[in-house]
């Protein structure tokens, strides 16, 4: 009989979130569907919900026309579900051919672990694949291709009949993308059912018989992959036009006089680092990960030690030992990473909006004064239109979007006077909409006059946010484009250049 | 779980957290005072109260700063031991004819200075405070039973004994009929410390320290200055305590607060401080310690068998980690 994974009206509340809204669909045995929506979308908490890591609190999940209730990834590989998870799931000191049978050792005769049998079993694993992997190493040793695909054995030793894959290319070469696309193949005729999750339109077209579209946690829409075409499943995803965003922002168009200026600056990461930034000016710092662009950011703001090299601000030359200094000096900067390096996610809104200026919110000298955090806190609220009830909500229970928008109140409130304002991957993990507005806020810091160092993984948004963007490969700038001169094509070669 | 308005002493003590073991502690009376009166004894007196609030004067200074510093994700392990040592060097002082007061000084100061060691070592180096205060502790006790055994022919350690009739005064003497010198001074430092911790910027920024250090520096709050501070809190609430107790005990003792330490860290813990760091405050600790306490004078109350108090205790500690633990797990899983 033919295998069917179907999901009907399945939902999903965080504190403070809507994560899954009524979603329907069927994947069926010997076909490919392919998940697809934008970070956000809610493709994560499905893949958990059917791996057992989430429970759903609406809906429900059959399993060849059976409804199926699933406490622990232990419940879903019982019922033959596997999913492969982004994130690796391997114990790094252990050998591949461990991982591989973790939690199933083959046992000789007198109870103890069957060592001869073990190499055996992986050695044939690793041969259908075709991999050059000795199963007795460590998986550490591995380079992150390897471990990917080991990865993908641990999966294909259980020989379930419902697998998903997400994102499992991404940190694929060529030739493992092909091994993994023969062995999907493979499945597919066996008559497995595989749902695939990829942000790679074009692996999409390759490998899949079908595609699932999810937006903000709802369903949009199933389309056909030999029926579709690029531009269509962008708009399902996008909701519109992607264009009109860019062509829409109210861009500021007067510089100011130079601001910050970096002279040959060297950190243990970066160097030959060479800047000039202008008030009202918006430079984008694109590059791949691992160019640097963040390196600089925290250099900049006093996070990392300078070796050798000068930070002028305003003309004068600048020496910041802690972010305290770069603050008080009038930079700020969002980080990379909102939950761990920017909010104290169990605080409220009002606690984390005045955490710079805890020492000026202050009466008697050193009594916190609450009613100042309070207008504070109303004020962020208000102008970034962050969407709340109250300003007493803990940090935690706002959405990514909204999150954003209270570390931008934060350096925006009116006791600061940022100078320089520095968003490092401000869009990260955020919806289309709120995307927009966050672009139109830094078109708007720099009409008041600030100068923005905006840096994205996003070639588009950083091309299109940015007035001129400046490339990093390796540690050092590769080169400068104006915004009315920039592709993607000649940004991203500048990135890998070497 | 909504920590809103960030309240003040009182206001603490009425939050969701601290309410229960507010419940918990009328609970405890009861079933003690009806216990007591059946078998012919009276629990629910003045004395009785005088004995609870006097047991925990040396665990309330430890507490003061060992919860200032769980508030900020840190931990202080060696502050008996500090607290050994500066009664052991007050009391060395007293006997080779140092005036009182300036024998209390140094004990507070070398409470202090072993305070910024440690704090030196953790900011420095990056060790975790577990593990540097755990060693610092050990230290500590060596140098003490070391110096305290020079010239002894059989190299023994030995308590330092002195009389010293204000010290004596200061330990023993009794205000408003019942309650101790030693109380009132407690009580109006850790009201002073509950009111720093729920009332004002460096309260504040403590939390927010120990909520997320990383976003914390980030957003300019000097972490090395204020782990610096909160260790010599920490460090100086155990001089004080130290030579309080040579004080009261007339003696500089190697063993001193010893049990102290981990009624202080057990009611900080009970009364809502996260080990995570970032929750609660010391109005919640106080009445944990105040549980403990009163299960402690309770027992004696009703004739039972001390070490029995201890089981109590110990197990009271699991539970309240256990309940930290699941609160943080739960959290964790969002």
């Amino acid at each position: 009989m033919e295998k069917t994974f179907e999901l009907r009206g399945i939902g999903k509340s965080f504190p403070g979130v809507r994560a899954l809204n009524e979603i329907n669909f069927t994947a069926k045995g010997g076909k490919v569907l392919a998940l697809l929506g934008e970070n956000g979308a809610g493709k994560s908490t499905l893949l958990k919900i059917m791996n057992g890591d989430l429970h759903n609190d609406e809906g429900q999940m059959l399993l060849d026309g059976q409804p199926i209730t699933l406490h622990s990834p232990q419940d879903a590989l019982a019922h033959g579900i596997s999913v492969i998870y982004q994130e690796r799931q391997l114990i790094p000191y252990l050998s591949v051919m461990e991982n591989i049978f973790l939690g199933d050792l083959p046992k000789t005769k007198s109870g103890l672990f069957d060592r001869r049998k073990l190499i055996k079993d992986t050695q044939k694993i690793i041969d259908d694949f075709g991999l050059p992997i000795d199963p007795q190493e460590p998986v550490g040793m591995l380079n992150v291709a390897y471990q990917q695909m080991v990865e993908i054995m641990k999966t294909y030793r259980r020989n379930p009949d419902i697998i998903a894959y997400d994102e499992s290319t991404a940190p694929l070469t060529d030739s493992e993308i092909k091994i993994l696309f023969d062995l999907i193949r493979r499945q597919k005729e066996e008559g497995k059912v595989i749902i695939y999750v990829s942000h790679r339109l074009n692996e999409i077209f390759e490998i899949s018989d079908e595609i699932v579209v999810l937006k903000d946690g709802n369903y949009v829409t199933t389309l056909q992959t030999a029926q579709t075409t690029e531009q269509e499943l962008i708009k399902c995803m996008v909701g519109r036009d992607i264009g009109d965003t860019y062509a829409n922002l109210k861009r500021n168009d007067k510089y100011g006089d130079v601001i910050l200026e970096v002279k040959d600056l060297k950190t243990p990461s970066v160097h030959d680092i060479n800047l000039t930034i202008r008030k009202g000016e918006v430079v984008g710092l694109a590059g791949l990960v691992g160019a640097g662009r963040t390196e600089v950011a925290r250099a900049l703001f006093g996070a990392d030690p300078v070796l050798s090299g000068e930070i002028l601000l305003d003309g004068k030359p600048v020496h910041f030992h802690t972010p305290r200094d770069a603050i008080n000096a009038g930079i700020a900067l969002c980080p990379e990473d909102r939950k761990d390096q920017g909010l104290v996610m169990y605080r409220t809104i009002r606690d984390n909006v005045s955490m710079p200026v805890i020492d000026k919110t202050v009466k008697a000298g050193i009594f916190t004064d609450e009613k100042k955090m309070t207008e504070l806190g109303e004020n962020a609220v208000k102008k970034f239109d962050i969407k709340t009830p109250t300003i007493y909500k803990n940090v935690v229970e706002l959405s990514g979007g909204n999150q954003q928008k209270v570390i931008l109140g934060r350096w925006t409130n009116e006791l600061m006077d940022t100078k320089v304002m520095i968003l490092d991957e401000p869009t990260k993990g955020i919806d289309v909409g709120t995307k927009a507005e966050i672009y139109q806020m830094v078109c708007d810091f720099a009409k008041q006059g600030m100068a923005v160092i905006f840096i994205s993984s996003e070639l588009t948004e950083v091309i299109n946010v940015a007035d001129r963007i400046v490339v990093m490969h390796n540690g050092h700038i590769t080169g400068e484009v104006k915004r009315e001169d920039a592709t993607e094509e000649n940004v991203l070669s500048l990135a890998m250049l070497d | 779980m909504t920590k809103s308005k960030s309240g003040g002493f009182f206001k603490e003590l009425l939050q969701k957290k601290v309410f229960p073991l507010i419940i918990l502690l009328i609970v405890e009376i009861v079933v003690f005072s009806l216990w007591a009166s059946g078998i012919g004894s009276k629990f629910f007196a003045i004395t009785t109260i005088r004995n609870i609030l006097n047991n925990m004067v040396f665990a309330a200074f430890l507490t003061i700063g060992a919860g200032c510093l769980m508030l900020s994700g840190n931990m202080d392990l060696s502050a008996s031991t500090i607290g050994a040592m500066a009664g052991v060097v007050c009391a060395w002082s007293v006997t080779h004819s140092v005036p009182w007061y300036f024998a209390m000084l140094i004990g507070i100061i070398v409470g202090i200075l072993f305070g910024l060691l440690n704090a030196f070592i953790i900011t420095k180096f990056r060790f975790p405070s577990f593990i540097a205060t755990l060693g610092m502790s050990s230290v500590v006790r060596g140098l003490m039973y070391f110096a305290s055994s020079i010239g002894k022919e059989d190299a023994s350690a030995q308590n330092i004994n002195f009389t010293n009739d204000i010290m004596y005064d200061i330990g023993n003497k009794k205000l408003f009929s019942e309650f101790t010198i030693l109380l009132v001074i407690m009580l109006i430092i850790y009201i002073i410390f509950a009111i720093l911790v729920a009332r004002t910027k460096f309260g504040t920024k403590v939390k927010m320290l120990g909520g997320n250090p990383i976003a914390a520096n980030l957003a300019g709050i000097n972490s090395k200055g204020i782990i610096t501070l909160l260790y010599v809190i920490s460090g100086g609430m155990a001089g004080i305590a130290g030579t309080l107790f040579a004080c009261k005990m007339q003696q500089g003792s190697l063993q001193a607060l010893s049990t102290a330490q981990f009624t202080g860290l057990t009611g900080a813990i009970l009364g809502g401080i996260s080990f995570g760091g970032g929750e609660g405050g010391l109005g919640g600790a106080f009445v944990g310690m105040l549980i403990l306490n009163t299960f402690t004078v309770g027992m004696s109350v009703c004739n039972v068998n001390s070490n029995l108090a201890t089981i109590f205790n110990g197990l009271l500690l699991i539970i309240a980690l256990a309940l930290d633990f699941f609160r943080q797990a739960r959290r964790n899983k969002v």
